[in-house]
Order: C-alpha cells, then sequence, then structure tokens
C-alpha cells in the first residue's frame, strides 16, 4: 500500500492540483459537481483508449489504429442496433469488445507473428478501419440512441450519480491494473518490453504476448467505440479522429516509457484526469480557448523533460549506490 | 549407472550450411566444475544452446544421468534441473531483481495473482547467502554486471539447478568480483552442483576448474585434468598451433613524453588524476572496473570535460571540447564496446575504417571510392585482418577481427596518443596476441598507447608502465616492470587512500 502512488505520480498530483486551483480561480462557475462529472463522462472514451494503448506501448510497440477501430465498432454496432431494436442493447456491448478484440487480433498477428514495424503495420489498419466505418455507414450520421434505450443505457445510467461510462472506465482500469501488476500473462508483456533477447531465453513466447497485448488494446477501443456512440447517441464514420494521439499523449504523460517495459496504471489514471481538466476547465477560461491545444502539448514536453530528469537522478543515485563515488 | 551427470556424444549443429558443431563429446562428473575453453567461434555457446534447448541438435545424443533426453526449449532443460547463466547477461532491466529472479516460475496465491510478498521473502533468502548488498525491490539495471550475475545465480539456485552453466561469467567481473564468484561457485560445488564453466582465463581455470574440455573450429579437441596439463599444451589445443609466448616480445623504444594529464578532476568520477605518456610507450592504466579509468579516458578525449586540471600535448595545453578536437591533435580512442561504439554493422568493412576519416577521400564534394578501399586494404594488411571480403559488414568477422577493424579504423587518421580501452575484452587467445602484437608495433612507428585493462597477466605482460586508480584516484605507478606483481596491483587498486574524502 505504501507504494501506492510511485514517487513519479506525486509531481503529477501537483500538476494536476495547481490546475485545479487555477480553474477554480479562473472559472468558478464551471466547477460544479455536475459540471466535474460531465467532464468525467467525456473523458472516460479517452481513460480507456489510454488503458488499451499503454498495454501496448509496453510491449515497446504503438497502436495508432484505434481510434479509426473506436469509429468502426462504433458505426456497427449503432448501424446493427438502429436495424434491429428489438435485440437489447447487452448484445451490443459485447459484440463491440469482440469485434474490438478481433481487429485488435488482426494488429497483433501482424506485429506479433509476422514481426511487422507496429508504426507501419497500425498506420494501414487505421485506413482500413476508417475505411471500413466509412462503408458501413454509408457515408451518413446514425443515431441508434433515439432509437434504443437499453443502448444508451451503458453511457449515461446514473449509478451513485455517477454515469455508467464513468465506472466501466473505473473498472477497465482496476481490472488492466491487477492483470499487468499481478498475473503472469500481464508480467510478460512488462518483460518483452523490457528485453526481448532475454525473453526468449526465459521461454517467453513473444509473438504470443505481443497479439494478446493488441487484442487487449483492440477489445478496450472497440468497448470505447459503443460507449462513445452511447454517450453522444450517434455517430459517423469520421469521429474520434486524433484520439488516438491524445490516448498515447495520456501515456507518454502519465509515465510510460516509449521504449516499452515501464509504466503504471495509477500514472495513467492521473494522465486522463489531468488531459481531462486542461481540455475542459481551462478552455473555458475566455480566451483561453484558442491555446488548449498548444497548452496539451506543453504540458506532454514539460512532462517528458521532467522525466528525463527524474531518471537522471535515479541513474546518479544507482552509479553511486554502486560504490562508484562521491 | 553411469559416473556422469551429463554426458554428449557425437553432436551435430548446423545453420544454414556452416557446421557450428561437428561431432563433439562432452563429459560432466556430478560435483565437478568442468571448464569448456576454446577461441570464439570455436562453438562452445552453441553447444551451451544445445544442451539448454535453445537449439536442437542435428544428430548426437544426450544423456542426463544415463538417461536419454532431447529437449525442445529452455523451460524442458529448466525442469530436469539444467540453468545457464549467459554471456550477456540475460535479464529484464526495467524489472525487480525478485522478478527476474522469479520469471517464468512466479509464486502465485489461490486466485492465481501474483503473491509478490512471498515471491520478495524467497528472494531475500536466495540473494542474502551470496550478497547482503542486492536490494530485491530495485530494477535489475540498477546493478553492476558482478551483482546482476549473481541475481542469475540466485534464479538458477530457486529452480533447484543440478548443472548450472556459465558462459565466460568472468569477462566483465574486476578481481574482487571474481573471487567472489570463485567462492560461491566452489560453495555451490561441495552442495553437489555440477558446473560447466566456459572462459578464456586461465586463471579461472585454475582456481576453480578440475578438468578442462577444450573445442577448436566446432569439434572436440580433448579432455584433461587441470592439474596435467601445461598452460603451453593448452593453448596449442585451442589455437592449433604453438604459441611461444603469451606477449610479443617489447621493442619499442620509448621517447619524450607526449601526452600528460595534469591533476584533472571530473565531480562524481574522479579526483586530481595525473599522469603522462611517451613516445613509444604502452601505459596501463588499471584498477577495479568502476574505478574511473573509462571516464578518465573519455575525458582526455572530449566526450566529457574535466571541471578541473589540465591537458597538455606535447608541452602545450590543449582544450577538448569534443571528439573532434581530440581526433584532430591526434588522440584516438578504441572504445570497451566494439559493437555498440566502434562499428557501424550495416556498413562494410571498408567504410568502417574510413567513417571517421571520410574528409581525407573526398575531392571536391565527391568521394573516392577507389582511394577509400586501397586505404582500407593498406590498413587491413599492417593488421593482419582476416577477412575474405572487405565490402563485407564487420558482423561476419569474429570478435577478434572486428576489434582489429576498430583498431584500423583509428589508424586512418594520423595519431599521436591512442587510447584503447579494454582492448582484448572478449576475445580469445590466439587474437590476443595478434592485437598485442599490433600494439607493439604501433608503439614502435612512435605512437603513445594508454591501455585500460582491468587483466592483470595482460597489464604485466604489455605495459611498460602502470598506473593504478581506486575510487576515482590514482592510488600507485609503477615503472619497473621487471619487479612489478599482480598483487602489488591489486594492493593499490583496493588500496583506501587518505586525505581529502
Amino acid at each position: 500500500m505504501k507504494k501506492l502512488l510511485h514517487s513519479r505520480n506525486t509531481g503529477l498530483i501537483v500538476v494536476l492540483i495547481l490546475l485545479l486551483v487555477m480553474a477554480r480561480i479562473l472559472t468558478p462557475n464551471m466547477f460544479s459537481v455536475q459540471a466535474i462529472i460531465n467532464m468525467l463522462q467525456n473523458n472516460s472514451v479517452y481513460a480507456l483508449l489510454a488503458v488499451g494503448e499503454m498495454v501496448v506501448i509496453l510491449t515497446s510497440g504503438i497502436d495508432i489504429s484505434i481510434a479509426s477501430l473506436l469509429a468502426f465498432v462504433g458505426i456497427v454496432t449503432t448501424s446493427l442496433s438502429c436495424a434491429n431494436p428489438g435485440i437489447p442493447g447487452v448484445t451490443w456491448f459485447i459484440l463491440a469488445i469482440v469485434l474490438g478484440a478481433l481487429c485488435g487480433a488482426l494488429n497483433g498477428a501482424l506485429v506479433g507473428y509476422l514481426h511487422m514495424v507496429p508504426m507501419i503495420c497500425t498506420l494501414g489498419t487505421m485506413y482500413i478501419f476508417r475505411g471500413l466505418a466509412f462503408a458501413v455507414s454509408g457515408g451518413q450520421w446514425w443515431f441508434a440512441a433515439s432509437y434504443l434505450d437499453s443502448y444508451r443505457v451503458f453511457a449515461i445510467a446514473k449509478i451513485l450519480g455517477i454515469p455508467a461510462i464513468v465506472w466501466i472506465a473505473v473498472i477497465v482500469m482496476v481490472l488492466v491494473g491487477l492483470f499487468l501488476g499481478y498475473t503472469a500473462p500481464g508480467r510478460r508483456i512488462y518483460a518483452i518490453g523490457t528485453s526481448r533477447e532475454s525473453s526468449a531465453v526465459a521461454g517467453i513466447k513473444e509473438p504470443t504476448v505481443t497479439f494478446y497485448a493488441y487484442i487487449i488494446c483492440g477489445a478496450l477501443a472497440g468497448l470505447a467505440g459503443m460507449l462513445y456512440t452511447a454517450n453522444y447517441a450517434g455517430g459517423y464514420y469520421g469521429m474520434a479522429e486524433g484520439f488516438e494521439m491524445t490516448a498515447i499523449a495520456i501515456c507518454v504523460l502519465g509515465g510510460v516509457s516509449i521504449n516499452g517495459g515501464k509504466g503504471r496504471i495509477d500514472g495513467v489514471a492521473i494522465g486522463v484526469l489531468i488531459m481531462c481538466v486542461i481540455t475542459n476547465f481551462i478552455s473555458m477560461i475566455p480566451g483561453m480557448s484558442v491555446w488548449q491545444k498548444a497548452l496539451q502539448g506543453a504540458i506532454i514536453i514539460v512532462a517528458v523533460i521532467i522525466n528525463y530528469f527524474t531518471e537522471r537522478t535515479a541513474e546518479k543515485r544507482a552509479l553511486k549506490e554502486r560504490g562508484a563515488l562521491i | 549407472m553411469s559416473d556422469y551427470i551429463l554426458e554428449l556424444k557425437d553432436v551435430v549443429k548446423t545453420f544454414g550450411g556452416v557446421r557450428a558443431l561437428n561431432g563433439v563429446k562432452f563429459q560432466l562428473k556430478k560435483g565437478e566444475i568442468h571448464a569448456l575453453m576454446g577461441e570464439n567461434g570455436a562453438g562452445k555457446s552453441t553447444f551451451i544452446k544445445v544442451i539448454t534447448g535453445v537449439h536442437q541438435p542435428d544428430s548426437g545424443t544426450m544423456l542426463l544421468e544415463g538417461e536419454r533426453m532431447t529437449f525442445r526449449n529452455t523451460s524442458d532443460s529448466a525442469k530436469m534441473g539444467i540453468a545457464a547463466i549467459y554471456q550477456h547477461v540475460t535479464s529484464f532491466p526495467d524489472l525487480t531483481v525478485t522478478e527476474n529472479i522469479f520469471m517464468g516460475q512466479e509464486i502465485k496465491n489461490k486466485f492465481g495473482f501474483y503473491d509478490w510478498k512471498a515471491m520478495r521473502a524467497r528472494a531475500k533468502e536466495l540473494i542474502e547467502p551470496l550478497s547482503k548488498e542486492i536490494d530485491v525491490t530495485k530494477p535489475m539495471g540498477t546493478l553492476s554486471v558482478a551483482a546482476q550475475q549473481l541475481v542469475e545465480i540466485a534464479k538458477a539456485l530457486s529452480r533447484d539447478a543440478r548443472i548450472l552453466i556459465m558462459d565466460e561469467p568472468t569477462a566483465s567481473l574486476t578481481r574482487n568480483e571474481c573471487l567472489q564468484l570463485y567462492r560461491i561457485a566452489k560453495e555451490l560445488r561441495d552442495k553437489g552442483v555440477s558446473i560447466i564453466f566456459i572462459t578464456h582465463r586461465f586463471e579461472d581455470m585454475y582456481e576453480l576448474c578440475s578438468r578442462v574440455t577444450v573445442f577448436r573450429d566446432s569439434t572436440y579437441v580433448g579432455c584433461w585434468d587441470v592439474d596435467k596439463i601445461t598452460n603451453q599444451d593448452l593453448v596449442k589445443a585451442m589455437v592449433g598451433r604453438e604459441l611461444t609466448a603469451m606477449y610479443p616480445e617489447k621493442t619499442a623504444k620509448i621517447g619524450d613524453v607526449v601526452l600528460e594529464v595534469d591533476n584533472i578532476s571530473k565531480e562524481g568520477y574522479f579526483k586530481n588524476v595525473s599522469f603522462n605518456v611517451r613516445r613509444g610507450e604502452i601505459l596501463a592504466l588499471t584498477g577495479l572496473v568502476g574505478a574511473g579509468r573509462t571516464e578518465v579516458c573519455q575525458n582526455i578525449y572530449g566526450i566529457m570535460q574535466p571541471d578541473s586540471g589540465e591537458i597538455r600535448l606535447e608541452g602545450k595545453k590543449v582544450n577538448i571540447k569534443s571528439p573532434i578536437d581530440a581526433l584532430k591533435l591526434g588522440i584516438g580512442l578504441l572504445p570497451e564496446n566494439r559493437q555498440t561504439q566502434g562499428l557501424v554493422n550495416e556498413l562494410p568493412i571498408y567504410q568502417n575504417v574510413s567513417s571517421a576519416t571520410m574528409k581525407q577521400f573526398t575531392k571536391g564534394g565527391q568521394l573516392d571510392v577507389n582511394a577509400e578501399m586501397e586505404n582500407a586494404i593498406k590498413l587491413c594488411k599492417k593488421i593482419q585482418l582476416k577477412a575474405n571480403d572487405i565490402t563485407a559488414p564487420p558482423s561476419s568477422l569474429s570478435g577478434g577481427n572486428q576489434q582489429k577493424v576498430v583498431v584500423a579504423k583509428m589508424l586512418s587518421a594520423e595519431q599521436k596518443v591512442l587510447i584503447m580501452d579494454e582492448p582484448t575484452k572478449g576475445i580469445d587467445v590466439g587474437a590476443k596476441y595478434s592485437i598485442y602484437e599490433i600494439m607493439n608495433e604501433l608503439a614502435c612507428n612512435g605512437y603513445a598507447i594508454i591501455m585500460v585493462s582491468s587483466e592483470m597477466p595482460e597489464v604485466l605482460g604489455v605495459a611498460d608502465r602502470v598506473v593504478v586508480m581506486k575510487s576515482g584516484r590514482v592510488t600507485a605507478e609503477f615503472s619497473d616492470m621487471s619487479s612489478l606483481t599482480q598483487e602489488m596491483i591489486l594492493e593499490a587498486s583496493l588500496k583506501e587512500k587518505g586525505g581529502d574524502k
């Protein structure tokens, strides 16, 4: 328990609190319980994407197809639920996860077994999924939610006053956290990310681990697709464009090493919250909305610089402990 | 019942068309430490991988306590109690020591989740008898190479290994760390673990092993009791020819001081270091790994700048801000890690040779490939590089020959001072000798050579003068080579120097 907060996360929490204080002072009327709940509701999709992306980045890979995947799955579930209003929403919930996992399996197979470069592979599937989304949607908007309440329920139903989509994001984070920290398949993900050669010697099947890492990422993106359309009561093929970059940014902000093998779920959780605050409150400050993107970028750069220095001090400390010198 | 815990016969393994193992045999007695020696490329590493199941032999038999075995992968061999510690430590640097130990055999609670607490406790139990200083919650990457090896040993112990294979474990250890490893290996032997110890160092063999098997050119040469074979015969068995001496005769004339290092300090690395080196002289800079030797050289070569003190070249104070400055002044560095710092494996050998001196071959902005080739051929001849094709990448060469390419690269520029950081690390006896010969010849041609080395016999055999460092300070300088002994160097490299600490 005492290690619940990684030392680096303390810094992130300070940043988060500073941002909140700023927001409190500058936009007092936006700082209501309802506004915060809305903010969480609208950003839960990022949380799901970021968690999936984290799993892939830990293997030292990257998945830039997740936003397209989200759109594709979202369009499939909306259009199907429109066409079949009799089928209960839970079917679409499960279908979204399965379809997402299948799309992820395609990425995983190409990267894991055919050894394609992750960036190139998912660049390809990014266009494929977006194209499929276009084909399935017929190029038009779909409004599933207006037909079916049991579809929207997964995003908007309130439990203890908090929307279901937020609960789902929290549950996913806890589950993925347990998976990564306390199960053998989860730890294998870190292992291949930190050293492929050592993994091979330790008898870890690197292609298999890569394969299921992308499946997890895909399943979460698929789930995010269903929830996104449920939350906004509709969707079109071009939705969520650029979300993959936000997800990657959250990971970097949360301390996930882009080289793989390093990163914790609590860091990503705080990363999501920081992103949330920037996009929501800061953009409400008069005159600041123009700067929202730039501010997002600046925070990422600052986070990386902080990372660099914390790692350097850690290295220096390690050097000292090795008994090198004063 | 067989006398041998492990016996291999007529093992053949080919990769593509290349025979990596050609009918080798090997017999390991219960509770012995058995040295496996041979030049690089003799097939030792492949052989080990056959035993552990990383590779499957094309033909041949393997008997474990008299029973025939075939391993499909490393977990098969691990189940039978065979563990290997590979040459390049194969750990997970970002993961903790605990996790490294239990990778692949995690302790889980009844829900199937990792039981971190139990694993940490067990890891501590395993590590403590080996070293009291290793914190099991630290990432592996923060440990020294020696400590990492101890973790690997703990890992092997956690699997109740009956046969432990160590592939050149002492290659990057300091003298003290070696002694510690010897002690641990002996303790394991006394507990009944059989150990295969691959090494290039005779010292290891004499210290530890009762028998020695030699491979050469993928074949089995012989197996001897260590106390019944002379050094010379062993070298002959390994090299396939007689090497009259381990070190060539020194012939260079020593001249004036070329490089003078005066009282340089660098916060966190070394303090008040002074020495000089003369024309035609080989100066050995020795001490334990981590004593600051490499860092001193990096300061001379301009990779880092000293905080205070002076470096003088031929009496004139020089200000070296970068390696380019150093090269311009005529100081060359042969880096310790030839793979990552010395060579570009994607480029052909001749381009590697000229990579630091491309300007010489450029006319009007155009590179004269013929001149570049000629230069490379000339230099490769000079260093007796054994290469069929200098347009092939250096990865096609053996370790020793790769090192020669790095030397050739250094020589392609006009130099006065050559810094060689562990020039013979990880290369075999035959190749070592020719590297020494090259060093000698360079000294004869008036180069001043600074050799950083941890290998005492090499320091004694090659150097004209020895400077010893400990914890970033120079603790001794010896110029009378005839009376110098290993013990004297060792004492100096362990000495606590009083004063301003």
